[in-house]
């Protein structure tokens, strides 16, 4: 089963993106457009250019955020009552085989995580569509930047992906593990008589269980936090690195320099926003795919064909119960 | 397990008794239909049937029970009716019915469990099943729930099935049903 599916839900957000990154280009555009033809008295036209795209902007990106903030919520109601639903279905012996603790940990601080990533997938998108558009500006203005330019990123994809494999399954086991550091908790809490009355099982529960998953946790999630800050450190050092040669290695004419510094500043907060939020895109994707595991074992062991399928059967008055060769494993 | 066979009327009780790991629980489960059986039939009014059908039949204290603070099961609930259990069971001192709900779930591990059985008498269902129900109870409350509470469901016309071992109460049941394992 798939959480997400392409529909017309998805695409109506992904319209708004494209319109409210659509309008903060030209807001840029504007500015820099305002800069250069000043002197030919053309600032009221553009102060209310400036004006209606700015409310286009703002407009579309709270269409976005809404419309994607009640989809995104509902998809979390709809796989909550699709789990509770087949656990209301199942039958015992199916429910008594389940990883309860690991069970809570995809309904809530999974579903939390995906919940969270909300926002963050508009800013995001928004972002990336924005730096596409700037990238076309720049490409209008100086080819050799928007040539280097174009370098960089690709270079940043590429290492986004090798980055993403081995991240995305870091983040995974060190969820796994904090399952388990919680299945331990579990165990001192309802166990906590066997444990204040037997010091060896305490010690030994301590030494043997608790405190080796407590070490690995704390080594995964140093490894995975530092992992997101240095992929996040290298794509806010790129755009230093091309400022740098914009300035001093091309030989460009002073108004192009300017241009492009711009479109530079004003390419830094979607910069910013996707080193930022990389780290929280990462681990929601993750939480998605741990539910998606979830929702078809559940789909897999088709917990539906447990009791109650077929309706109650009412008979009255009940006047006796027996049982004939009754054989259970 | 098994093969198992017995037979309880309305108005009967029934001791299933063993030794630990005679399957006494397992069994409890499948006649409740919380377990598929892989052989053999249950029936009903002496016709066998999909006892997963019937389980609104069913009135539970199992030995692992979970306790809700609400019913869940009754839009009609007469207060004075729980007040009466509550105090049938020495609970009224701790626990009251406060706006649809027990005013508190946390008591001892023996006042839990008579909570339990208040809750299952609210019910007032046609099978009633007590999984080693005085395991924890005191000397008194044993005998008033073998010697009163069991005998009045039985005359009530109720079906009562007990999973025990306190043999000095066998003379309380109309069968005994004894699994070896």
């Amino acid at each position: 089963m798939k959480i997400f599916e392409f529909n017309k839900e998805i695409l109506i957000i992904l319209v708004y993106i494209f319109l409210s990154s659509i309008s903060s280009t030209f807001l840029i555009l504007i500015i820099n457009r305002t800069i250069i033809e000043s002197s030919f008295g053309k600032q009221s036209f553009h102060i209310i250019l400036f004006i209606l795209t700015f409310i286009l902007l703002f407009t579309f990106k709270r269409l976005a955020l809404r419309k994607n903030r009640i989809y995104l919520e509902n998809k979390i109601a709809t796989i909550r009552a699709y789990i509770s639903d087949q656990l209301i279905h199942a039958n015992l012996l199916q429910i008594e085989q389940l990883n309860r603790i690991d069970i809570y940990v995809k309904m809530s601080t999974d579903a939390k995580k995906i919940s969270k990533a909300s926002e963050i997938m508009i800013h995001i998108s928004h972002s990336v569509v924005t730096i596409f558009f700037c990238l076309f500006y720049i490409a209008l203005i100086s080819l050799i930047s928007f040539i280097i330019i174009s370098s960089l990123i690709s270079l940043a994809i590429v290492l986004k992906n090798i980055h993403s494999q081995s991240l995305l399954s870091e983040i995974d086991e060190s969820i796994n593990s904090e399952t388990n550091l919680f299945q331990i908790f579990d165990h001192i809490l309802f166990g906590f008589k066997e444990l204040k009355i037997n010091e060896k099982k305490n010690k030994d529960l301590n030494r043997q269980a608790y405190l080796p998953i407590l070490e690995k946790v704390e080594k995964l999630r140093v490894r995975v936090n530092f992992n997101l800050s240095m992929y996040m450190t290298f794509l806010e050092s790129l755009i230093f690195f091309f400022l740098g040669i914009v300035i001093f290695v091309l030989n460009m004419n002073i108004h192009i320099q300017i241009e492009l510094i711009n479109i530079f500043l004003f390419l830094l907060p979607p910069v910013y926003i996707i080193t930022s939020f990389y780290p929280y895109l990462n681990r929601a994707i993750v939480a998605i795919k741990r539910l998606e595991k979830l929702l078809n074992d559940f789909d897999k062991y088709n917990y539906k064909t447990g009791t109650l399928e077929k309706g109650l059967v009412h008979v009255y008055p009940i006047e006796s119960l027996s049982v004939k060769d009754l054989v259970f494993h | 397990m098994g093969p198992i066979n017995f037979d309880v009327q309305q108005g009967e009780i029934l001791f299933i008794v063993g030794s630990n790991g005679s399957g006494k629980t397992t069994l409890l489960k499948l006649i409740t239909g919380l377990y598929p059986p892989l052989k053999g039939i249950i029936q009903i009014n002496s016709q066998p049937v999909n006892i997963a059908q019937f389980n609104y039949i069913f009135s539970a204290v199992f030995s692992d029970f979970h306790l809700f603070e609400r019913l869940h099961h009754s839009p009609q609930i007469d207060s004075t009716n729980i007040n009466k259990y509550l105090q049938m069971m020495s609970l009224d001192q701790k626990v009251s019915w406060k706006e649809n709900k027990f005013s508190t779930i946390k008591l001892s591990s023996g006042e839990k469990r008579r909570l339990a059985l208040v809750i299952a008498l609210i019910e007032d269902k046609p099978v009633y099943i007590f999984d080693e129900f005085a395991s924890d109870q005191d000397p008194k409350f044993t005998k008033y729930f073998y010697q009163t509470i069991i005998q009045d469901l039985k005359n009530d016309n109720k079906i009562v099935i007990v999973v025990t071992h306190d043999k000095r109460y066998f003379n309380c049941a109309d069968k005994v049903l004894v699994l070896s394992s």
